[in-house]
């Protein structure tokens, strides 16, 4: 296994670069005469060594190896040894076009990935993107790939069966996991361009697709408008434990790998109410509750542990097996059955990985970060959802005081305008009572229509000057980054060029969050990686389906954008002067209302605090906003523990 | 070194099969071996004219093209009684709609059909292989052109024929494809053939191999059996083994 990324270059192996699929019969019509000549003549001569083709054409050897090579490396040509030790060429014919992917084989590629990419994909785009599957055949004993090897390919198993092999520091083999008919493997080098963690062998004589990297890249960079947000919600999602949006998906049984899989048992069983069995690899004993079974099972063969585990699920208790982090039959036996596999220890073992269904890196072990990975293979995820707003989003304190003070757990938010920066400041462990005096504070620095830009403005995207209120995040924020947070955060955002949405959740804070208080037209844009970013009120001011997205199972959303009913019975109507800033806000308060709709849906229990009667840039009634924000919280608190108690 | 010799017609009817059949015999009755590959995999129809029936029918081309067996496990010896020191095999396409449908959504690998008649020359140690195409240009037609070192486009006195193969002519040209000829078929008995010989010799500039008469027995036999086979004196056969007598002479 070698480090030097170059020694292809120290084989014997023709470098054949970037592959083509070979030449298209009908590209030969096209092709300069010369080159078509002299394809021609290979295909008529095959197997042909140099010397043939320079006599037979009557061309300037030189030139003519130097076409040859060419051809080569475009991949229009195979070489290979004769008897004599000289190098002979056969052309390589493109497949028919037209090729179409078994249906199936979407179908794995999206289980695989539990991200529906395909479907991003327009039909033509699909239907290209079949051609650039190649279906392969190996022998039995063939070996695909090294440990160590970069990857280049992923591998769609159609028929046969291929084993995925690691070998330990004394070079012990272990078999990772085999893949039949169905099976994936060779992915995440595909996508991430990594080394293979394994190696793969042809058990049984297997045809599979494959896809090359190449191929895939260049789709995708064909396609910018699929390929950029695909390739970074993949990114995301494969190395992040991010869940798709199965609803209600519990784990059992899990593999806890590491230290910690006893507390992980107890959360679990607090969490849930049920019996939970903790069934033991490593050999440490824990005291026995009322919920909470131990199970030694460090002396177990694997055949008898997966029956074991087998049997405690289908008496309906929770299994966490917890197990170091050590290459054995057992482990990867194990892993295989698990619906999930936790790294506890933070470190992230590839082989692991590769065994498992599923796997997640925990680096973190505090009781918080615990008891939301139990809620998390519970299906409790809890998701808060705060609207988008101005001064009006100040109530959304009100909302997050009183849940904070019940004890009510979030897991996840996920925020559009000010409410992200409530939302931010709260996952980084703030308390509601330290926001809302934040907010009393500085309220001068967070108005956003204080300061206009002059006439200046007019060649500029704002018009008002957004500094005061950056230089308030930065130094409130002080260079930290979403992976600081204690929570993770959502921020949905619009791309101003595009009126797209954007949901960030990683990177520097600073930018995300002035996006998010940029109100567009009004304030100047964020520039995020060349785009514009505005706050998202007018495009998705209730971001639940981010909440989704980021896999909460509950979700709680808190609106504060007035309904246009509501404003019409306000008492304060008469008193709003109607500037430019107040015309804005009321046109994009009812825009804003619509766009709430969208995603009702996918919410649990919506707290809606009354804020009509105050115009949206009322920093000056802070008090009384966050007062609203509490009774409507208030309200709706039993509905929230009925619908706890019901998920137990 | 063997030859490879495609038959190929821009339109259909133009009696493409039957003139392959035919002279694949005339030139086994000179004691070569032969061996046709039907490559008309939409619409097959030469096994028809060698009696060669389902029944007898095994692996096809289309099985090849899957790679479920070797071409030669494909190849069927239907060399008639009357030739004694010649061979005549046939790899016939399925006649099942299943597998016709199935290769025409799936597509294959061209490769494999070069690398086939490749393998046929060497292990069946041909003479002569001769591809009869589908009408038309596709990919299939256009790689046969391509490693053929004769192409026969055969056309019958007909307009759009004429127009067909003047288009099919370029493409072989630009395929630089050795040995060309024209074979011109249903000829109507009232005009005398060399006028056509020497018509689509200045049109074309390209040699014809042979003019074919549009006979009545040959219409009765309805592709039944090979016809120089019955009637070997008839205009139609000598023809013929004037044409295998060209192939034989092509360096």
């Amino acid at each position: 296994m070698s480090d030097d990324s170059f020694s292809w270059l120290q084989s014997d192996q023709i470098y054949v670069g970037r592959r083509r699929r070979g030449v298209n019969v009908t590209e030969l019509l096209d092709m300069p005469e010369a080159q078509r000549e002299l394809v021609v003549e290979i295909t008529r001569r095959e197997p042909v060594g140099l010397r043939e083709l320079t006599e037979a054409l009557d061309r300037d050897p030189v030139e003519l190896e130097v076409q040859v090579s060419q051809m080569v490396a475009q991949g229009w040509l195979d070489v290979e040894e004769d008897e004599a030790g000289e190098w002979v060429y056969r052309v390589r014919i493109a497949r028919r076009s037209k090729r179409v992917l078994p249906p199936g084989v979407w179908q794995v590629l999206d289980n695989q990935w539990q991200v529906p990419i395909f479907r991003l994909f327009p039909e033509a785009i699909r239907e290209q993107f079949s051609d650039t599957f190649e279906l392969q055949r190996h022998k039995t004993g063939t070996i695909l790939f090294q440990a160590g090897d970069w990857g280049e390919r992923m591998y769609i198993v159609e028929q046969g069966q291929v084993e995925l092999i690691v070998h330990n520091e004394k070079n012990e083999p272990f078999v990772v996991r085999e893949v039949g008919a169905g099976g994936v493997f060779g992915e995440m080098a595909v996508l991430l361009g990594e080394r293979r963690p394994y190696a793969a062998h042809v058990l049984q004589e297997a045809q599979a697709w494959v896809l090359d990297k190449n191929d895939l890249d260049a789709l995708l960079a064909r396609y910018p408008t699929v390929g950029l947000p695909v390739r970074q919600q993949l990114a995301r999602h494969l190395k992040a434990p991010s869940k798709a949006a199965e609803a209600k998906i519990q784990y059992n049984p899990v593999i806890a790998v590491g230290d910690g899989g006893s507390d992980l048992a107890q959360h679990l069983a607090e969490q849930t109410g049920t019996r939970v069995v903790l069934i033991d690899l490593i050999g440490r004993k824990i005291d026995e509750t009322p919920l909470l079974d131990y199970v030694d099972a460090s002396n177990l063969r694997s055949k008898a542990l997966a029956q074991a585990i087998q049997d405690q699920v289908e008496a309906g208790a929770w299994v966490i097996v917890s197990a170091m982090p050590k290459m054995s039959d057992q482990l990867m036996r194990v892993a295989n059955v698990a619906e999930v596999v936790i790294d506890l220890t933070g470190s992230g073992a590839p082989w692991l990985r590769a065994a498992a269904r599923r796997y997640w890196v925990k680096p973190s072990s505090t009781p918080l970060q615990m008891a939301r990975l139990a809620r998390r293979l519970c299906g409790q995820v809890m998701g808060l959802v705060l609207s988008g707003g101005i001064a009006h989003a100040i109530a959304h304190l009100g909302v997050l005081d009183v849940l904070h003070d019940q004890g009510i757990p979030i897991d996840l938010f996920a925020s559009c305008g000010y409410g992200a920066l409530w939302s931010v400041l709260y996952a980084a462990q703030w308390s509601p009572t330290q926001i809302i005096d934040w907010v009393t504070r500085e309220a001068s620095r967070l108005r956003p229509f204080g300061n206009r830009l002059g006439l200046r403005a007019a060649a500029r995207p704002g018009l008002f000057d957004a500094r005061p209120m950056r230089s308030l995040i930065q130094s409130t924020l002080s260079g930290m980054r979403f992976a600081d947070l204690e929570t993770p955060c959502y921020l949905a955002l619009s791309d101003l060029d595009t009126g797209e949405v954007v949901c960030l959740d990683e990177g520097p804070l600073f930018n995300a969050l002035s996006a998010c208080v940029a109100t567009p037209g009004l304030v100047t844009p964020v520039d995020h990686q060349g785009r514009l970013l505005v706050d998202a009120i007018l495009t998705n001011p209730l971001p639940a389906d981010a909440a989704v997205a980021g896999g909460a199972d509950i979700i709680v959303a808190s609106s504060v954008i007035p309904s246009p009913n509501a404003r019409q019975e306000s008492t304060a109507r008469s008193e709003r002067t109607h500037d430019l800033v107040n015309s804005w806000l009321s046109i994009s308060d009812a825009i804003a209302h619509e766009r709430s709709l969208q995603h009702l849906n996918a919410i649990d229990i919506l707290i809606a605090p009354d804020v009509s009667e105050f115009s949206g840039q009322a920093f000056d009634q802070a008090e009384r906003l966050v007062e609203c924000g509490r009774q409507a919280a208030q309200e709706a608190l039993p509905r929230i523990r009925s619908l706890l108690q019901q998920e137990e | 070194m063997a030859k490879v010799i495609s038959l190929h017609s821009f339109r259909g009817g133009t009696g493409k099969s039957n003139i392959t059949a035919n002279l694949s015999i005339v030139l086994a009755l000179a004691g070569h071996r032969v061996c046709i590959v039907d490559t008309d995999i939409q619409s097959p129809g030469i096994h028809v004219i060698f009696g060669l029936g389902e029944d007898r029918v095994g692996h096809t081309l289309n099985d090849y093209l899957w790679e479920r067996c070797r071409i030669t496990e494909s190849a069927y010896d239907v060399t008639p009684p009357q030739v004694t020191e010649g061979k005549v095999f046939l790899v016939p396409s399925s006649i099942k709609i299943n597998e016709i449908s199935r290769v025409i959504h799936e597509g294959y690998d061209a490769r494999l059909l070069k690398d086939g008649f490749k393998e046929l020359i060497q292990e069946l140690s041909l003479d002569y292989l001769l591809i009869d195409t589908h009408p038309g240009l596709n990919e299939e037609t256009l790689l046969s052109i391509a490693i053929s070192h004769a192409l026969i486009i055969i056309l019958r006195p007909d307009q759009q024929d004429f127009q067909g193969t003047s288009v099919t002519l370029e493409v072989a040209k630009k395929l630089g494809v050795p040995n060309i000829s024209l074979v011109l078929n249903k000829v109507l008995p009232e005009v005398e053939p060399d006028v056509y010989r020497s018509q689509l010799q200045e049109t074309y500039e390209t040699p014809v191999g042979a003019i074919l008469p549009l006979a009545t027995e040959i219409v009765r036999l309805a592709s039944a059996d090979v016809f120089c086979l019955l009637e070997p004196q008839h205009a139609f056969s000598q023809e013929i083994k004037a044409l295998g007598q060209t192939i034989t002479a092509m360096e």
